[in-house]
């Protein structure tokens, strides 16, 4: 991948990070490193770094909410949940990624007439 | 031997090693730069300290150690990624970005010894105030005249550290945010009314241009000055206390007779 393309990609998996993270979300509360690991599971994340801001802008929106829990080493640890807020964003968002990969599917197809 | 620091992260006390310390220090401290105007930058940081405390914690454990080294500094860092990652996708390589990376950096008073005539005091203050150093060697001369500006050099020389590093001639040059930027923008905002004057709209930009030089640069530029002469000032009011009790010892030595001659 040259340079180019690897930070258009890398901008890509930026813009679609919201969704994912209200997806991994969906399965139950989880704390933070849990969705940094779901997400670099499948390739949708290199490093950690960009998720903090993310889930700090979600949880001021209400999409979010968060609860500290004691861990059993190490400082404590936030848990993350979606609130009935962030299920309705997650359903919009959802509906925009759908679209938007039919939109840029259809551009590969041979024209119809 | 390495020496440590303690360090407090998420509520945790850490051992960490100079060299160590240092690279974490450095990575926060430009994290909070790229973070700056970031909503709920606080908070981010708050998570990140505490996730360092979380790997090191893992690292300390894994290998029955006691103290955080530079490689496990640089493994947390690695695992974060760099600062320029918390940037969201909307925000990348702005120029806003490019701006709050550099920053202003203000310039400190030092003796210039590469500049010197006598102690390099002159250069140190022109550099800091932005202007030639003959100005204020010509000052000093014209004040040394009257025998307060050799008694004010003298103090200023004692007081004023000499740049000895090259990190402290950075730090006494500085970037060129003074007289020279202030000129630069001037002439810049000139050439631009020049070139625009026939279209009405340009008379209008020239004065927004011009408000923001005024709002951005200006105060910046005075409070470097009044700071500088505020030195002035405290050194000046050394120098007349000074003064004014050797007068008065003179007085009583020689007696008042005596007293209107000392001038």
């Amino acid at each position: 991948m040259t340079k180019e393309t690897a930070a258009s990609t890398a901008q890509m998996r930026k813009g679609v990070l919201e969704l994912c993270i209200l997806r991994v979300l969906r399965q139950g509360e989880a704390y933070t490193s849990d969705i940094v690991a779901a997400l670099q599971a499948v390739d949708l994340l290199v490093v950690e770094g960009t998720v903090y801001p993310l889930l700090t802008r979600m949880k001021n929106a209400e999409t979010l909410t968060y609860r500290w829990a004691e861990s059993p080493s190490g400082p404590p640890r936030k848990y993350y949940s979606m609130t009935p807020q962030g299920e309705n964003v997650l359903e919009e968002l959802e509906a925009a990624w759908d679209q938007f990969v039919d939109s840029v599917n259809s551009l590969s197809q041979p024209n119809q007439d | 031997m390495v020496e440590t620091r303690n360090i407090s992260l998420g509520g945790l006390l850490f051992h960490v090693e100079l060299p160590a310390y240092t690279q974490l220090k450095d990575y926060l401290s430009d994290l909070r730069q790229v973070l700056r105007g970031t909503e709920g930058k606080e908070e981010v940081l708050q998570e990140v300290e505490y996730r360092f405390a979380e790997l090191f914690t893992t690292f300390m454990e894994g290998s029955h150690r006691a103290v955080v080294t530079l490689k496990d500094v640089e493994k947390a860092c690695a695992q974060l990624g760099a600062p320029s990652e918390f940037r969201g996708p909307e925000e990348q390589d702005g120029p806003s970005a490019k701006k709050s990376a550099q920053g202003p950096k203000k310039r400190r008073l030092f003796r210039d010894p590469d500049n010197r005539v006598i102690s390099g005091l002159s250069a140190g203050i022109a550099h800091r105030i932005g202007i030639e150093p003959i100005v204020i060697r010509a000052l000093f001369i014209v004040l040394g005249i009257g025998r307060i500006g050799i008694i004010l050099y003298l103090i200023l020389w004692i007081f004023l550290p000499k740049a000895k590093s090259a990190s402290d001639r950075v730090a006494m040059k500085g970037d060129p945010v003074t007289l020279d930027a202030i000129k630069e923008t001037v002439e810049d905002q000139l050439l631009k009314a020049k070139a625009e004057f026939d279209n009405p709209k340009s008379m209008q930009r020239f004065r927004a241009g011009w408000s923001r030089f005024i709002s951005n640069q200006l105060p910046q530029f005075l409070k470097g000055l009044v700071r500088t002469l505020g030195w002035f000032a405290v050194a000046l009011a050394v120098v007349l206390f000074l003064a004014l009790g050797g007068l008065l010892i003179s007085a009583i030595v020689t007696g008042v007779w005596n007293f209107r001659f000392v001038f």
